[in-house]
């Protein structure tokens, strides 16, 4: 079979296959929530599911965003834990400036729209993914800086203060806003023409030009995406403490790739799923919590973390090509 | 007017151009001390940037150099007890072995280097947290010496630290373009596939790089460490984007197979005097970001027109069809 035929065979496994996957996550995700019960009660609390959710949450709206950028081949952005900042600060001081809150969110997301769309333009040039975002972040934190002058804003708006730290049913707001994004993003994969297009320039970016797909347009959409799917984790965050912070961004890019490489998309792109991604931001924020709560050390998780991502990219790129051989 | 299209000289020009422009608007910027404290502070920059170039002109990058840095810098205070060498033996050789072992990695799983070092660059930050035990590490009183030792002022504008990064690039300019695999690791960011039809091996020279920016970010680690009198789990976080612009200020493609230690040098002195320049003009600190930010992008542009990249190829196509 010549090698584009096999790869685009690849965008449809066998539903079995599909299906034992996400059993697998799921079994993990349980095996860790019935281990972590077991060794520290304090774990199982309903109190202490909901704060896990609610971190999942966070990290996992990122992710949902993140993995189209993964699908359509480009690796990953190092510029979504500073979108998010820019995009909470951003709209603090629009309201500062006295903005209603609507008006605000408007404004900061054209900015944030811009924001993804010039990233995207520069990487579907063929420039280096990681490379133009890590510029970008740096850019995007010093614009943080620059509209600020380095200090937090306090927003004073009871709008916020509910997106923040409301509840419905009981639930966080966030965790709404995590399901809702999942079923989204699920939808836009698999049911949608751009959900296609998108897996299909991932799975191999010549083969797709070259029967007529716009490259450059699907990879800008992509990355305005997954930067909208930043400016709304932002938007969260600020509103949680009705205030945004210059700081503080910097483990998030990581969470978000541990989530979206557990959650097994392929990373040279043409596969994966939204839904198991989010699975993977549950196990990630588990495990984080599961490790606070055993008071390990941030660096003892972050450790963790790095060899997590080295372990299960390397077991996957492995596993791969014993297929394709 | 043919000189002016040699890109070493266009790159020199820039960095007078910058020089004299910060010159023109900062008092007492043209002094010899200053251009002391601007090559003080471009040592560390320097010596991580010409392991990262060496990387990048294998047509790899290695995202773990700041967090390795951060792991040796901590462990060379925690040696320096031993003296200036066994401190650096302690901080360099680990770090060596560890960039042989992920460049055997990334060379036999075929393996993107950005995914992979991405993993490392995260996990080795972790362990500067666990080795430091989150604190902020400081050499003892009676070691001070090391210290002073290697900022101490000679030959007008140098130092010890400044001499030895200038002495880095020198070697490894002259490595890379004299030996055999120096040559190889040049043929390989090249053209990955000619290369190999062409019998060059792809194990040693990758190896070879990646040992090369762990040794290179591990010793500026450490000294810049030393000199500073402590370290910290989560210092150098910013050296990666840093000594990224710099090699591509100095002409060195991420595309791989291009590139001068000599450009690269260039390419740290003007960023160096750059950001000095802003400090001094009193820019708060967010504006160096702001600036290596904007500047990078810059590059990535100038990059993408003059490396391997699709956009070049246009370009190219499009000037020989102009010239038909």
């Amino acid at each position: 079979m010549s090698d584009s035929a096999m790869q685009i065979s690849q965008v449809h496994p066998p539903r079995s296959r599909r299906l034992l996957k996400l059993i697998l996550l799921a079994a993990a995700v349980v095996a860790l929530v019935a281990l972590g019960g077991w060794f520290n009660p304090a774990f199982l609390t309903p109190e202490n599911g909901l704060a896990i959710l609610r971190a999942a949450a966070m990290s996992g709206i990122v992710a949902m965003g993140a993995t189209f950028i993964t699908i359509s081949g480009r690796f990953f952005s190092l510029a979504l834990g500073q979108t998010a900042m820019f995009a909470g600060v951003f709209m603090a001081v629009l309201m500062a400036q006295g903005l209603p809150f609507g008006l605000a969110v408007a404004v900061m997301l054209l900015a944030v729209v811009a924001i993804g769309a010039v990233q995207g333009a520069i990487i579907s040039m063929g420039a280096n993914p990681i490379i133009t975002t890590l510029g970008a972040g740096a850019l995007l934190a010093g614009l943080a800086g620059l509209t600020t002058g380095g200090r937090n804003i306090a927003i004073e708006s009871a709008v916020v203060e509910w997106i923040g730290n409301g509840r419905i049913l009981g639930v966080p707001t966030q965790t709404w806003a995590f399901l809702v994004s999942v079923a989204v993003a699920w939808w836009v994969i698999n049911k949608t023409r751009f959900g296609r297009e998108t897996i299909l320039i991932g799975a191999n970016r010549a083969t797709a030009g070259a029967s007529g797909l716009n490259v450059s347009r699907i990879t800008i959409l992509v990355f305005i995406i997954a930067s909208l799917a930043a400016a709304m984790m932002g938007v969260f965050e600020a509103a949680q403490f009705s205030k945004a912070r210059v700081a503080g961004f910097g483990a998030v890019d990581f969470d978000v790739i541990a989530a979206v490489l557990i959650g097994g998309t392929a990373i040279q792109g043409g596969k994966g799923s939204p839904f198991r991604a989010a699975l993977g931001a549950v196990f990630i924020a588990t495990l984080q919590n599961y490790m606070l709560l055993l008071a390990w050390s941030s660096g003892v998780r972050t450790l963790i973390t790095g060899a997590f991502i080295v372990l299960i990219v390397a077991g996957f790129h492995i596993a791969g090509r014993r297929k394709g051989a | 007017m043919t000189l002016l299209k040699n890109p070493l000289l266009q790159r020199v020009l820039l960095l007078v151009i910058v020089y004299a422009a910060m010159a023109a608007s900062v008092t007492n910027f043209g002094t010899t001390g200053n251009a002391y404290a601007i090559l003080e502070s471009s040592a560390m920059l320097g010596i991580v940037a010409a392991g990262l170039a060496v990387n990048m002109m294998a047509g790899e990058l290695d995202l773990s150099v700041g967090s390795v840095a951060a792991c040796a810098g901590l462990v060379a205070i925690m040696m320096s007890g031993h003296g200036l060498v066994i401190a650096i033996i302690a901080a360099v050789v680990p770090a060596v072995l560890y960039g042989i072992l992920q460049g055997y990695a990334i060379a036999r799983l075929q393996i993107s280097s950005l995914v992979f070092t991405l993993g490392t660059f995260i996990g080795i930050r972790g362990l500067a947290y666990v080795i430091s035990d989150e604190r902020t590490l400081s050499l003892a009183l009676s070691d001070l010496g090391i210290s002073m030792a290697l900022r101490e002022r000679m030959l007008l504008i140098f130092s010890p630290f400044s001499l030895l990064m200038i002495g880095v690039l020198v070697l490894t300019g002259l490595l890379l373009r004299y030996s055999r695999p120096g040559r190889e690791i040049f043929a390989i960011g090249g053209s990955r596939k000619e290369s190999r039809a062409a019998g060059v091996p792809q194990t040693r020279p990758l190896v070879l790089s990646f040992a090369t920016s762990a040794g290179l970010a591990a010793l500026a680690g450490a000294l810049a460490s030393l000199k500073g009198g402590s370290a910290t789990p989560g210092s150098y976080e910013t050296v990666l984007l840093a000594a990224v612009t710099a090699a591509l200020i100095g002409g060195v493609s991420l595309y791989g197979g291009r590139g001068s230690m000599l450009g690269v040098l260039i390419g740290v002195l003007t960023l160096q005097v750059l950001l000095s320049g802003l400090q001094l003009l009193g820019a708060p600190n967010w504006a160096a970001n702001l600036a290596t930010g904007l500047i990078l992008l810059a590059f990535l542009g100038v990059d993408l027109v003059n490396g391997q990249s699709p956009v070049a190829d246009a370009v190219r196509r499009y000037s020989l069809r102009a010239r038909a």
